[in-house]
């Protein structure tokens, strides 16, 4: 049994070993926080000696990713150690980092949660303990402890989505009728029916008068949505959609409500045939604009996407948190404003508005503005120039 | 007579876990052992001990139960659909929650026990079947919130409200008798092996060994007191390990449990029912996975489809760092604690899924590994 202590010793001094090469992701977490703060007038550091903690979804996720880098980056600019969980989707490990990090003393906390239906507990922990709670990217349902939320302005999002097939397919002016097939987001994730909301607000009125046809007639959100915003699941039902009904018809648009959805469905039009030149891909649509989505654009397969600007969403979270830890009134302004109703209150939000992105503009939207660069997208910067 | 020396071999096991706390301890600078999080540990891995106990009557009959992660999952879908999509009473939910949980075992216990389909297989047949259900109950949604009966079962807290000096009064007490519970049971042992003639430990040792249960104790307890108090899941998990420690030591059918795992035909051959043991063992294992569904959903008050991923190899690796059958229930307690403290070491220090995946598995190939270098040793 002498032995088995030696074990334990050994794994821990392994667990050591790896900390220390780890600690470059997330720093620890401070001992409590401290008395420092006040009022400050622009450029002072408001977040000396206080923590926030953040509380994401999954590292797998380019958008994620992007969220951290940016919240990180405007955080620490103002002096706040920060504190980054990933929860890789699972609700409850979720629940379980929100309770660890709020033991350890943090002051605010951003949370982008995995599945908003399922953590009211953790807030009313958080409000228990005097932690400040911004929410980021999705609502929390069922909880009158969210005082302020941060997301890109949903319905709009889903708006330009149908609005751009309906303009590529120039649907006031043709009579088609034209095919359509819808895939939408994840059921738990509330703002996945926003974005539908939207789309269907621009393409219901062609469905009604039939220039729009959906041969598979699954026209719900219900029926569309896609477990996980998961590619592999979205490409299986389009597959399925494919074969059974499109055998002997062309589908000429594909309201894709996010760039993973995009990829998955965009594999399964190629492997029937489509992508050639007497059988193009149909019009596509995405958000989020992931390299691969952009990559794809510039190749000509995925139509559109819609830009978000995560910076300008980081930065808003960031400043609505600071207030909040240090007491100062949040102020949104007027065009950004808007209120979500989680059931329980109507939060008031920052939303950034979205912007349609497309082969046209998406040189300017993406380089010239920085979201990327041309290394970020495997080019060189006269072949990115060259693609523009 | 009287031993002179401490024998270590038979507390490396709790010293592993006391080298476990310090080194977390240490090097969270002392966060892992504010109230709060104390409290968290013990609330965040109850379903982990209720599964270790199933799982450790499994692999001591020499199978094991792979889907008890996928039983949790349904046990929270069963919840979910009859209490929050439709209005069955909670008592009714709760019986058809335990049938099931039993029924499931019943059938993976016939599968291994009565045609021979090795338990590996079966309960990873179970483990796939029993997730997709769970999927298809939910209707791949989130269900919930749940009655305040079942969020008090998994997260509530005894007599929150009662405060002697400032602290949660329940736990006060119950620390007290502890302690005089604790030095009445090693008095009374001493003087009865004494009495058998059996060796008994110095005095010395038998003195350090109280001292240091009541420090441990004194420190939950405390650390408990002045948070909330005494979660009610404790007092569950609590009458859980003392019955199953009752059947695994003192009955028939835990020395069946034994044989059975030792020696399955020469079980047989000196009467033990073997396959009526094994079918009783998933049984059993069924109907923990359910109860632990229970906790789970309560406590984060809701039912998702995610619900016990991983569960079934946490729950295997406590009996194994414990020793395995020979660990006992309470060893196999003490397996489940460490890994609840790995758990929530690597949590407050804030390392990610995939780094608190791979210490887990190290920590656990390195101590089964010693394990079989030792028993081979042993046999030469």
């Amino acid at each position: 049994m002498l032995k088995k202590v030696l074990a334990v010793l050994l794994s821990l001094t392994c667990l050591a070993a790896l900390f220390a090469g780890c600690s470059g992701g997330g720093s620890s977490a401070a001992g409590g926080s401290s008395a420092a703060g006040g009022s400050s007038a622009g450029g002072e550091k408001t977040g000396e000696g206080k923590t926030i903690g953040i509380a994401l979804t999954s590292k797998a996720l380019a958008r994620t990713n992007l969220d951290s880098i940016y919240l990180t980056q405007y955080l620490e600019e103002m002096g706040y150690e920060v504190m980054i969980q990933y929860s890789e989707n699972d609700v409850a490990v979720q629940n379980s980092q929100i309770e660890t990090m709020v033991s350890s003393g943090i002051d605010g906390l951003i949370v982008s949660p995995s599945d908003g239906t399922a953590l009211a507990g953790a807030m009313e922990l958080c409000h228990e303990n005097d932690v400040k709670v911004c929410d980021y990217d999705a609502l929390i349902m069922d909880s009158e402890y969210i005082e302020y939320y941060a997301t890109d302005n949903l319905f709009e999002v889903g708006r330009c989505q149908g609005q751009y097939i309906v303009d590529a397919l120039d649907l006031e002016n043709e009579t088609g009728p034209f095919n359509l097939e819808i895939f939408a987001g994840s059921m738990t994730d509330n703002n996945a029916t926003y974005f539908f909301d939207g789309a269907m607000s621009a393409l219901q009125p062609y469905i009604d008068n039939g220039k729009l046809v959906v041969q598979s007639g699954q026209v719900t959100f219900a029926e569309c949505s896609t477990e996980k915003w998961n590619a592999a699941n979205a490409q299986t039902r389009a597959d399925t959609i494919l074969s059974t009904y499109y055998s002997d018809k062309r589908v000429d648009a594909c309201l894709t409500q996010n760039d993973d959805l995009a990829t998955g469905v965009i594999s399964a039009l190629k492997s029937v045939g489509y992508g050639t030149a007497d059988k193009p891909l149909p019009v596509t649509t995405g958000q989020d604009c992931n390299v691969s989505a952009i990559k794809s654009i510039i190749a000509g397969e995925q139509t559109s996407t819609v830009f978000k600007d995560i910076k300008e969403l980081a930065r808003a979270a960031s400043n609505i948190i600071d207030c909040m830890v240090n007491g100062r009134e949040v102020v949104i302004p007027e065009d950004k404003l808007g209120y979500y109703n989680n059931n329980v209150v109507d939060v008031p939000t920052y939303q950034v508005s979205p912007m349609v992105l497309d082969k046209s503009n998406w040189y300017e939207l993406i380089i010239e503005s920085g979201f990327y660069t041309a290394e970020d997208l495997g080019m060189t910067e006269e072949e990115a120039k060259a693609a523009a | 007579m009287k031993n002179k020396s401490i024998s270590l071999s038979k507390y490396g096991l709790v010293i592993s876990l006391v080298v476990v706390v310090l080194f977390f301890g240490i090097i969270t600078g002392g966060n892992m052992f504010v109230p709060m999080n104390v409290t968290n540990i013990f609330m965040q891995n109850s379903y982990l001990i209720i599964l270790s106990v199933g799982m450790y009557f499994c692999l001591s009959t020499g199978s094991v139960d792979l889907s008890c992660g996928s039983v949790v999952a349904v046990a929270g879908a069963i919840l979910g659909f009859m209490t929050v999509t439709n209005s069955y009473p909670l008592w009714l939910t709760i019986l058809c929650i335990i049938l099931c949980g039993g029924l499931l075992g019943l059938f993976q216990g016939s599968l291994i026990a009565y045609f021979g389909v090795p338990a590996f297989i079966a309960t990873l047949g179970g483990e796939l079947v029993f997730r997709g259900a769970n999927t298809v109950i939910l209707d791949s949604q989130t269900l919930g919130p749940f009655d305040p009966a079942v969020q008090y079962f998994a997260a509530g807290y005894i007599m929150r409200d009662f405060k002697l000096f400032g602290m949660n009064g329940f736990c006060l007490i119950v620390l007290a008798v502890g302690i005089v519970a604790i030095i009445f049971n090693e008095v009374s042992t001493r003087r009865k092996r004494q009495k058998y003639g059996f060796t008994v430990p110095a005095v010395y040792a038998s003195v350090l060994k109280v001292i240091a249960i009541i420090f441990a104790l004194s420190f939950v307890m405390i650390s408990m007191a002045m948070y909330n108090g005494m979660p009610f899941i404790l007092l569950v998990l609590i009458a859980i390990i003392l019955v199953y420690s009752f059947i695994a030591n003192k009955t028939a059918f835990g020395r069946h449990v034994f044989a059975v795992g030792a020696n399955r035909s020469a079980a047989r051959l000196s009467g033990v029912k073997d396959k009526a043991t094994i079918l009783i063992v998933f049984v059993n294992a069924g109907l923990l996975a359910s109860v632990a569904g229970i906790a789970v959903a309560g406590r984060l008050n809701a039912a998702t489809s995610l619900a016990g991923t991983g569960y079934e190899l946490e729950a295997i690796s406590s009996v194994l760092i414990a020793g395995g059958a020979r660990a006992g229930i309470m060893g196999t307690l003490v397996g489940a604690t460490i890994m609840a403290v790995l758990n929530n070491g690597m949590s407050v220090l804030g390392l990610g899924a995939d780094v608190q995946k791979i210490v887990k598995g190290i920590v656990l190939l390195l101590a089964v590994g010693f394990d079989i270098y030792s028993k081979s040793k042993a046999e030469n």
